[in-house]
């Protein structure tokens, strides 16, 4: 209805000369309108048309400059104001045993912490009584000591936390009731078996600078890559000053990919034996340490792999930095007349000598300018090659090398894997240290057929003798069975290169020969590793003692010894292959019952069939 | 210029007339088009009276070219349609809004109840992987006095059906502080392996009797038997309780009987 009175305007029509239409007729025009306004209106008009021309001409510069000119910086910092990335942590892989035993795992936890200033601040006179009453509720429902906490709350700080391992219910439960409590997420590492296997696996702790689990020790520090997975991230906007994530506003996406299961060969069963038998025989016996590694026969994997001293990965803070290693494969030591099995399978491979051949063996015999003698006083006796071994002879061992050369030796010591590291797969492995060929004095090859002057890990000591029971082939030693991906697939570990060390036949009359180390007969005919016996079973092994090196005059001490034994049962048909080494024990000490001690226990658990007792050799000859 | 000047001039209070009442109003573009545009006009002239009726139209509203009849009985139900269809969609959207709320507390739920469960299952694995590890396994059978075998006897058997005995059999010792109870034994190889076996075994086995109960626990049982019914509280108790007149005859004459069992302990 009102659009329809400007038509009736009388400047409708002749609008396009209002001067000269109020000028030819005043008279006629509506009394309404004065002339003087209306020229007024036209200069308002004119001089808000500019105004406005203006205004929309600034606006369009202002729009050119923000939307070109200055878009990037803009953009920036309102994506900058709104963007969040949020990282979604990969959950770490678990720790496995052969049959599937879950050896370290990891489980979603909360570190609650708080604010003691505000506390007393919200709380006034009441905040020690509310401190008490808070450190009480923590203690109980985590299993802290209830003293610790109240002693943190009471601390003047702005931040402490109470505990880094509360399950998420709990921590809600808390927080629920003392509103000054925070959560902050945590991955927490689960060694459901404690120090089981502890210098193996090693542990993982969380970083909060990287705001994850990292390996620190052992298996976990070095499989990290594989253990740890990837961090997925979500770029979203949230509500400013605050995580609120703003529904439909993601615009990137990368889930976390878990990281991958890592399987071990070790048999939970058999380390616990082995590690608590060999802790409780250190013990016993005095020792400074000790390491024990049980390897399978036939594929060289590592069944057990003990040491003397162990820690508690779950208290990794406060365990002795000198635990924390793994000695049974990163501290070499010389393994004494173990090593006279070198010897004695270069002496039968080559052909120069068959174990029931007679030495008529002296109570020494001079190497260059050294003489070296025999564990005990004797004159010549006739010791069959068997017995030289199995009495332990240094004498007869050294004339049974000097007949096989140290070329010859040189090159079977590397066939055993010996001065090489075994590539187990576990961190900090040492190669051991054999002399180089070119460097050996007259008196080297005086030493080395007796297993000094060169050393060895327990699991290249293990390793030389899994080539014996293994007809010869050596296969190194591993420890990881399998990676298990994040999906279920499982990566079998690469086998290992197999190494042909001596025949198969060489490797079964060597085992018949140590057979005879453990053999009880009259007339001398008695080994030395008697106890290693197990009823209704072979054991073939080899005890050995050598010399510590006295650092105060670089020269063999008297006293300190390391003790050795390696050896396979059963001995027709080795399943087993044990390493053990215990670093100078108390005196006449042998390793030989403990490794009775944990073969008992394998042909129980493995139920190995008994088999017939080894037949008595002749160590001596009237 | 002075013909188009006078037409309008003498034109206008018609106009301004007619848009003053409501009645007139309704007739203007009939009577525009009869009475304003005479036939003699001239174009230019004749082109804007044409478009002021036209812009008079349009204001007005549609044209009543046809029976006015239609006209009001299609326009409200055409608007009772719209506004029925209106409701129809508050309705639906009211609905599907308390729906997807409705909804949400449910997934809530559902979530909140997806989360407690998978902490309790975390938990629970947790704790059977605590239990089921090779150090707790080991402590909880030591506390249920099971001691670890050394070297046991082991039976071969021949294929002509000969048993022979491996080893030498020996009971198992504890070497913890607290009187470990009759050690599991094997009952084959004691069967096999004779005397010492077969009576720890028999002696093990043999308490079926509340007497010979009352026996084993002999100092307790002569307790009870001094004042029988105040202490019967456990069912040994009792057993020794009701035994008590026998107990002590009865002692005498199993403690008797009982070195005559094969190698007894």
């Amino acid at each position: 209805m009102a659009l329809l009175p400007p038509r009736s305007r009388p400047g409708s029509r002749s609008g396009s000369r209002p001067g000269g239409r109020t000028q030819a007729g005043p008279t006629r025009r509506p009394p309404r309108r004065p002339a003087s306004t209306a020229g007024m209106a036209v200069r308002r008009f004119r001089a808000g048309r500019i105004v406005l021309v203006l205004l929309l001409l600034a606006s369009a510069m202002q729009l050119v400059l923000i939307q070109t000119v200055r878009s990037g910086d803009l953009t920036a910092s309102a994506e900058k104001q709104r963007t969040t990335r949020i990282t979604i942590a990969a959950e770490r892989g678990a720790i496995l045993d052969r049959n599937g035993n879950r050896l370290a795992f990891s489980t979603e936890s909360r570190a609650l912490v708080t604010n003691p200033r505000l506390i007393a601040v919200n709380h006034k006179e009441q905040a020690p009584a509310y401190k008490a009453e808070m450190a009480q509720a923590v203690a109980a429902a985590t299993g802290g000591d209830p003293n610790a906490l109240k002693a943190l709350l009471d601390a003047d700080r702005g931040y402490v936390v109470l505990t880094t391992t509360a399950d998420p219910d709990v921590a809600r439960a808390l927080r629920e009731r003392f509103p000054e409590i925070a959560e902050e997420k945590r991955e927490s590492r689960q060694y459901p078996s404690g120090t089981l296997a502890a210098n193996v696996i090693g542990a993982a702790s969380w970083s909060a600078d990287n705001q994850k689990l990292v390996g620190r020790v052992g298996l976990e520090s070095s499989d990290d890559g594989v253990l740890a997975g990837t961090d997925g991230y979500q770029v979203v906007d949230t509500a400013e000053g605050s995580d609120t994530v703003i529904p439909g506003s993601t615009r990137a996406q990368e889930p976390a990919v878990p990281g991958s299961d890592v399987e071990l060969t070790l048999d939970s069963d058999l380390q616990y034996v082995v590690q608590q038998k060999l802790q409780d025989y250190v013990a016993k016996t005095g020792a400074r340490g000790g390491s024990a590694v049980v390897l399978d026969a036939k594929t060289g994997e590592v069944r057990a792999m003990a040491n003397g001293g162990t820690f508690d990965p779950r208290q990794l803070g406060t365990a002795d930095p000198a635990t924390l290693g793994n000695a049974a494969v990163s501290s070499p030591f010389e393994p004494g007349s173990v090593n006279k099995l070198v010897t004695m399978a270069g002496a039968l491979e080559y052909g120069l000598a068959t174990p029931d051949e007679v030495l008529q063996v002296p109570g020494s015999i001079k190497v260059a300018d050294r003489t070296v003698h025999d564990a005990w006083d004797h004159g010549v006796e006739n010791y069959t090659l068997t017995g030289v071994l199995a009495k332990s002879s240094n004498v007869g061992t050294i004339m049974t090398a000097e007949k096989l050369g140290p070329d010859r030796f040189s090159d079977m010591l590397a066939r055993f894997g010996i001065g090489q590291r075994t590539n187990v797969g576990l961190p900090g492995e040492s190669a051991g240290s054999v002399p180089a060929r070119q460097s050996w004095s007259g008196s080297t090859f005086g030493n080395l057929p007796i297993g000094q002057g060169l050393s060895m890990t327990v699991l290249q000591m293990a390793g030389m003798y899994q080539a014996i029971a293994n007809d010869g082939v050596r296969i190194p030693p591993r420890i990881v069975a399998a990676t298990i991906g994040p999906d279920g697939s499982r990566t079998a570990e690469p086998a290992p290169e197999p190494v042909q060390v001596v025949s198969a036949q060489t490797a079964a009359q060597l085992r018949t020969m140590l057979t005879a180390v453990t053999q009880k007969g009259t007339g001398g005919n008695t080994g030395t590793g008697v106890t290693a016996q197990v009823p209704g079973y072979q054991v073939a092994g080899k005890t050995g003692t050598a010399q510590q090196v006295d650092p105060s005059c670089g020269c063999y001490a008297s006293s300190t010894y390391w003790i050795t034994f390696a050896g396979m049962m059963p001995a027709q048909d080795p399943r087993f292959v044990m390493g053990i080494m215990l670093d100078a024990p108390g005196g006449g000490t042998s390793a030989a019952p403990l490794f009775h001690d944990v073969a008992s226990y394998l042909a129980q658990q493995e139920r190995i069939p008994v088999g017939e007792p080894a037949p008595v050799q002749t160590l001596v000859l009237p | 210029m002075s013909a188009p000047v006078k037409t309008p001039t003498r034109k206008r209070p018609t106009v301004s007339v007619e848009w003053q009442g409501t009645e007139t109003r309704r007739r203007v573009p009939a009577q525009r088009g009869s009475v304003t545009v005479p036939a003699q006009r001239k174009g230019a002239a004749k082109a804007a009276y044409a478009k002021r009726d036209e812009r008079a139209r349009k204001a007005v509203g549609a044209p009543r070219r046809k029976g006015a009849q239609v006209v009001h009985s299609g326009r409200p139900q055409f608007v009772l349609l719209i506004m029925a269809l209106f409701a129809a969609g508050l309705v639906l959207t009211l609905w599907l809004s308390t729906a997807a709320s409705a909804d949400s507390y449910t997934l809530q739920e559902a979530r909140t109840a997806a989360r407690d469960l998978t902490e309790q299952s975390e938990r629970l694995h947790r704790e059977v992987a605590a239990l089921e590890s090779a150090p707790t396994l080991a402590q909880r059978a030591a506390e249920l006095g099971m001691v670890p075998v050394q070297d046991p006897a082991r039976l071969v058997v021949a294929p002509d059906g000969g048993v022979t005995v491996v080893g030498k059999p020996s009971a198992a010792v504890r070497t913890a502080p607290p009187a470990a109870p009759a050690t599991p034994v094997n009952p084959m190889p004691a069967v096999e392996t004779g005397p010492s076996q077969v009576a720890a075994d028999a002696q093990a086995q043999a308490p079926a009797d509340p007497a010979a109960q009352a026996q084993g626990t002999d100092p307790a049982a002569q307790a009870q038997a001094t004042d029988a019914a105040a202490q019967a509280q456990t069912p040994a108790g009792e057993q020794a309780g009701e035994a008590a007149t026998q107990a002590q005859a009865e002692a005498d004459r199993l403690a008797q009987q009982n070195p005559a069992q094969p190698g007894g302990a």
